[in-house]
Parts: C-alpha cells; structure tokens; sequence
C-alpha cells in the first residue's frame, strides 16, 4: 500500500494572489516585532529539508533557516563544535539561494497568498556573527575574523534591499564582536 | 489536499471533475509542515510512513512512467 498525498486542486487552477502584498516606501525600517528570526523559524519549520533533497529555491532557503535554527539550538548548549557544522551547512544552504536569488525580500509572495520572510543575505550574516563566537571558542580566531568581515558584507548587501531593525543590531553586534584596531 | 479553499467550492469541484478520492481541508498547518511552497505537489508515502518521491509539478497519472512508478512502490517489500 501506498498514499499519495496531493496538495493543489483548486488553487492549481487560480494561481492569482488574492491578497495584494503591502509596499512600504524604499527607507522604510521593518521593526523587530515584525521581522525577526523567531518569525523566520516558525515559517519554516516542518518536514526537514534534506541536502540531497533540495530541488527548489525555495527547498535550500527552508532548509538553510532549518539548519540555523539547530545550530543555534545547540550553541545554547555550548556544543560549539556541532553548532559550527549546522551554522556552516546553514550558509551553504544560503549561498545556493543566492545564486537565483540575490536580493532580501521583507515578504516573497512564494505561492498564490503564501508570503514568507526573505533574507537570505541577512540569515547569512547573524549566522556569521553567531560563527564569531563559535570560533573563538574553539579558539580558531582567523576564522572568527573572516566571519566577521564575511557577515558585514551580507549584512550591506541585506541592508541595500531592505531596511530592518534585526539588520542594525547584527550590524552592531559585529562592531562590539571583534577588538577595534 | 485543497488549502484555504472554502468547502462549498471544493464540493463543486469535485462533482465537476467526478473525483471519487477524498479531498481535506487543510488551513495552512499541513501544507506548511510539508514544505509546500508551490502547488500542485505530489508526495508519496510507503507503508512504513516514509516519503519516498515528490512531484513539483502537475502529472499525467495516466502515463506509462507514473503506472510504472506506482507498481514499483507497490512492489516494495513488506
């Protein structure tokens, strides 16, 4: 026996979104109650997103947050050489996503109504300012110093698509992260 | 499963297209913790619970390569 699970039918044949999505003006700053990482995990959470099964944009986007979210569950545990794996697998995850595509969304319109969070260039930053402190204590403090540049960079690029509170902390968290010269 | 969609339209539908299989209602919660992003897709499950194939796209059910996929997880052991 088998079971075919099939998720479409009506919405298969009207695939025009029914709800218009809300345009904010170009310097608008998302707030954290709006957008934060909580909210990004409870999006995609749900049947995990293996590597070798990832076909669609969309499928690394998930799997990458998903892969954060364990990294980050297990640095609260102090398994800094774990967290490490899943944070790093996380950003592969990412980088695949920005080949296709390269700019933060606040919401993606993926599918008719469904609106999602998307910030890949930014979930690739504070996973690299969570890595800062995976490496230095692992005491690898060359890579801690090349997350740190690596996240200010995507935290710029998140920042030039979209403005949001989360982005200005990360940016600060890399200020007080590392000694200044 | 039909997402969102209200249960008198799904009814019609399924008249319409004399659809004899069951359709759910689903608000989001199954689809979501699918992974669903894009529809139609389809997903199968085997015996013991697990997925083993999914479709991103509409399929011709009718199509020698769909009859040969289904009789292979048929086929699969118990």
């Amino acid at each position: 026996m088998i079971f075919i699970l099939i998720f479409g039918f009506l919405g298969t044949r009207c695939a025009a979104p029914k709800e218009e999505l809300k345009t904010y003006p170009k310097d608008y700053v998302h707030s954290l109650t709006e957008i934060n990482l909580e909210k990004v995990f409870h999006e995609n959470r749900g049947l995990k997103v293996m590597e070798e099964n990832a076909t669609t944009v969309h499928d690394y986007y998930r799997g990458g947050v998903q892969e954060k979210e364990e990294g980050e569950r297990l640095m609260k545990e102090s398994g800094w050489g774990e967290s490490r794996v899943h944070l790093e697998k996380s950003n592969r995850f990412f980088r695949v996503v920005l080949k296709h595509l390269p700019e933060d969304e606040a919401y993606r319109n993926i599918y008719g109504n469904q609106v999602v969070i998307f910030l890949p260039n930014l979930l690739i930053a504070d996973n690299d300012l969570k890595l800062v402190t995976v490496y230095k204590n692992l005491k690898n403090d060359n890579r801690a110093t090349e997350a740190s540049a690596d996240g200010q960079r995507y935290v710029a690029e998140s920042l030039k698509s979209v403005k949001t509170e989360w982005a200005y902390q990360i940016k600060k968290g890399f200020e007080d992260a590392l000694p200044k010269k | 499963m039909a997402t969102k969609e209200k249960e008198k339209d799904l009814i019609k539908y399924k008249k319409e297209h004399h659809i004899s299989s069951p359709i759910l209602e689903d608000d989001a919660g199954v689809s979501t913790a699918y992974g669903v992003w894009s529809r139609p897709q389809t997903f199968f499950i085997n015996r013991e619970g697990k997925i083993v194939g999914r479709v991103l796209k509409e399929m011709d059910w009718t199509s020698k390569n769909m009859k040969d996929l289904i009789e292979y997880l048929l086929k699969e052991k118990k």
